[in-house]
């Protein structure tokens, strides 16, 4: 019945259906529903193994690279289920719902080859000074550009662990998407670096969707409208955060926000 | 009071037992390093003579029908009234090809390659000279026109019966052209089975799996038999049952081909691998599709590993030539290969060639063509390094 008000919601982004996720024998999701606001940032919350990154994965089909895993269950983005068919267009799912990692991953190229690489992917440039532009509204965006301008043709190697980062968020803008997903993006970084993720995040959900996995409770706190906790490929909880940290009906994520374990 | 005794040294056995190991190891790479330069040493010291060429310079007063007779007539002249057997004596001083390189129209002084047992002669390996000849070159040698000079035969011309003029230049050029189309065949086939085995959809069921396993047993496999084994499916293959012809490059290229393939997959498959799984995702989850993923960002990254291991692969190919003796590049072959269908040789079986002839001439030869083999390995190897140094990405 909570599903059913949440359907209505009009602001509803993804809407996730009866998930299953298994790897092999093991099932990893067990029939998860739960529904992602637009311009909201959402963060997903449990312990390690809990199927949070499975969960996020799932949403811009990510496992289909892994062998054995297999999905069943609906996952509604703006009206359409994503898994439908297996003929979806992954790959222009995957243009519209963009990833950020854990450990930044850019690639072994220079700064602007990074963020150019998606729009020329998708042929979204006509022209030299289009894909400037492109480049240029996504380092900004990304709080990267005034650090970055002098040395758009350095290998992005040479940026500190934050600024690659930054970099890769400004790399998944580049391509437009409408919903950002986040997995553990400041567990590699220090707090400064951190910081500037998080102030990032609070900006860019003005305009995007965005869907994170975090281990830091204090950082889902900080940043998040609704925290979803996950036990053992479980939903047991999903609320407004304040509710969530603050009221947890469930015991279970009562004694996890509480730092009882975890 | 220091709780930790850090200035006494290791003592007893456990001293004894390190400094053994030491020894040991530094004995056994003073070894390799000895054995290295002995090798090289005595290439070089064997095979410098042949680097060097003995010519004969002589004056031509008079002109004769042939060029031939002209070049006869002139060193007849070096002696006053020769008999039969002192005109065959001094004949047999210059190369006997040497009316074949040249047009003598007018009279003049013209320089001569002298005949190989001149040449061993002055280079002081044999003298097999008569007294009419050791006369006459020793007055030569005094007046200055018998004398060394570098060898330009050697790299510009190919094989001779005459070992003075016989040179290397038509068998580098068969492996050029086998080890060209070798790669030609090799890398495409060799870097796209590797890209296959590691970077496209795993199909799921135990077939394909034992498909996969199959398949790389076999390829391990490969690059462990025998090279003859290769020559042997080249001749049954591709000259039998195919039709190509004998000897030439063609069918060496592809026969080193399929005997470096293996080496390119698994040397491919092993720099594919190198490159984190975390690259795929980040191109994966832009949007590429499995191709873009691999064409822009795995290949371009796992490249240097790739052309490090074709390269080493390459290496032994040049100094392949069971195979190429199988398929029967070991010819005698006075004119370089125009194409790859001609019939060619390669340096390998040029060495085997020469190192088989009784001329005492070809001695030096066979030395220094395999020093200039071996510079031309280390040359590759070095390159190798060098691109793997320059190019290696530090994840």
């Amino acid at each position: 019945m909570v599903r059913d008000t949440l359907t209505l919601d009009s602001s509803a982004k993804i809407n996730v259906r009866n998930l299953n996720i298994w790897y092999g024998d093991h099932h990893a999701i067990i029939d998860n529903s739960m529904t992602i606001r637009k311009n909201n940032v959402t963060a997903l919350i449990g312990p390690s193994g809990c199927g949070k990154s499975t969960f996020l994965r799932a949403l811009n089909r990510m496992n289909d690279f892994i062998d054995d895993c297999v999905t069943k269950g609906s996952v509604d983005i703006d009206g359409t289920d994503i898994y439908r068919t297996q003929y979806t267009n992954v790959n222009n799912l995957r243009k519209s719902v963009g990833m950020v990692f854990q450990k930044p991953n850019p690639f072994p190229k220079s700064i602007y080859d990074n963020v150019a690489y998606g729009p020329r992917l998708h042929r979204m440039a006509e022209s030299k000074r289009e894909l400037d532009k492109i480049v240029e509204e996504s380092l900004s965006k990304a709080h990267l550009w005034k650090e970055v301008k002098d040395r758009l043709y350095d290998n992005a190697f040479g940026l500190s662990g934050g600024q690659q980062q930054r970099l890769c968020i400004a790399r998944s803008l580049a391509v437009d998407p409408q919903i950002l997903l986040l997995d553990e993006p400041c567990s590699a970084l220090d707090p400064i670096s951190t910081n500037a993720i998080e102030q990032l995040i609070l900006e860019l959900k003005k305009s995007y969707t965005i869907v994170m996995v975090t281990h830091n409770m204090q950082q889902a706190k900080r940043i998040s409208d609704t925290t979803a906790y996950f036990h053992l490929g479980e939903i047991v909880e999903v609320g407004s955060t304040k509710k969530i940290f603050d009221k947890p009906t469930h015991r279970k994520t009562k004694s996890y926000v509480s730092g009882d374990f975890g | 009071m220091q709780l930790i005794d850090l200035d006494s040294r290791l003592t007893g056995k456990r001293r004894r037992l390190q400094k053994g190991l030491e020894y040991l190891c530094k004995g056994a790479l003073c070894i390799t390093a000895i054995i290295m330069i002995v090798f090289f040493a005595t290439l070089g010291y064997r095979g410098i003579g042949a680097f060097s060429q003995t010519q004969i310079k002589v004056d031509i007063t008079e002109l004769q029908g042939t060029t031939k007779k002209t070049i006869n007539n002139a060193m007849y002249s070096m002696v006053d009234d020769p008999d039969r057997k002192t005109k065959k004596s001094l004949r047999r001083l210059v190369t006997p090809n040497a009316y074949s390189k040249i047009d003598i129209t007018e009279i003049g002084t013209y320089t001569f390659v002298a005949h190989t047992d001149v040449d061993m002669y002055v280079k002081g390996v044999y003298n097999k000279l008569d007294e009419v000849q050791q006369t006459v070159v020793d007055d030569l040698i005094e007046q200055d026109k018998i004398y060394r000079t570098w060898n330009w035969d050697f790299w510009t011309n190919s094989d001779s019966r005459s070992p003075e003029i016989a040179g290397i230049w038509g068998a580098t050029k068969g492996t050029l052209f086998t080890i060209g189309l070798a790669i030609l065949f090799a890398f495409p086939i060799g870097v796209g089975a590797a890209i296959y085995m590691e970077e496209f959809p795993k199909r799921k069921g135990n077939n394909w799996k034992r498909y996969r396993d199959f398949m790389e047993i076999n390829i391990n496999n490969l690059a462990a038999v025998p090279s003859i084994v290769y020559g042997l499916l080249g001749l049954a293959v591709l000259i039998n049952l195919f039709g190509m012809p004998r000897s030439a490059s063609l069918v060496g290229g592809i026969t080193l081909g399929i005997l470096i393939l293996p080496m390119i997959v698994i040397a491919s498959r092993t720099a594919l691998r190198t490159v984190p799984q975390t690259i795929r995702d980040a191109s994966n989850g832009l949007g590429a599709s499995r191709l873009q993923t691999t064409m822009y960002q795995i290949l371009p990254a796992a490249m240097p590993g790739i052309i490090t291991g074709t390269i080493i692969g390459i290496a032994r190919a040049i100094g392949e030539s069971a195979p190429l003796i199988m398929i029967g590049m070991v010819a005698f072959i006075l004119v370089p290969p125009g194409n790859v269908m001609d019939p060619a040789t390669s340096l390998p079986v040029q060495i085997y060639l020469w190192a088989d002839s009784p001329e005492r001439g070809f001695a030096e030869k066979t030395s220094a063509a395999i020093f200039v083999l071996l510079i031309g390995l280390v040359v590759l190897n070095l390159l190798a390094i060098w691109l793997r140094k320059r190019f290696e990405i530090k994840w």
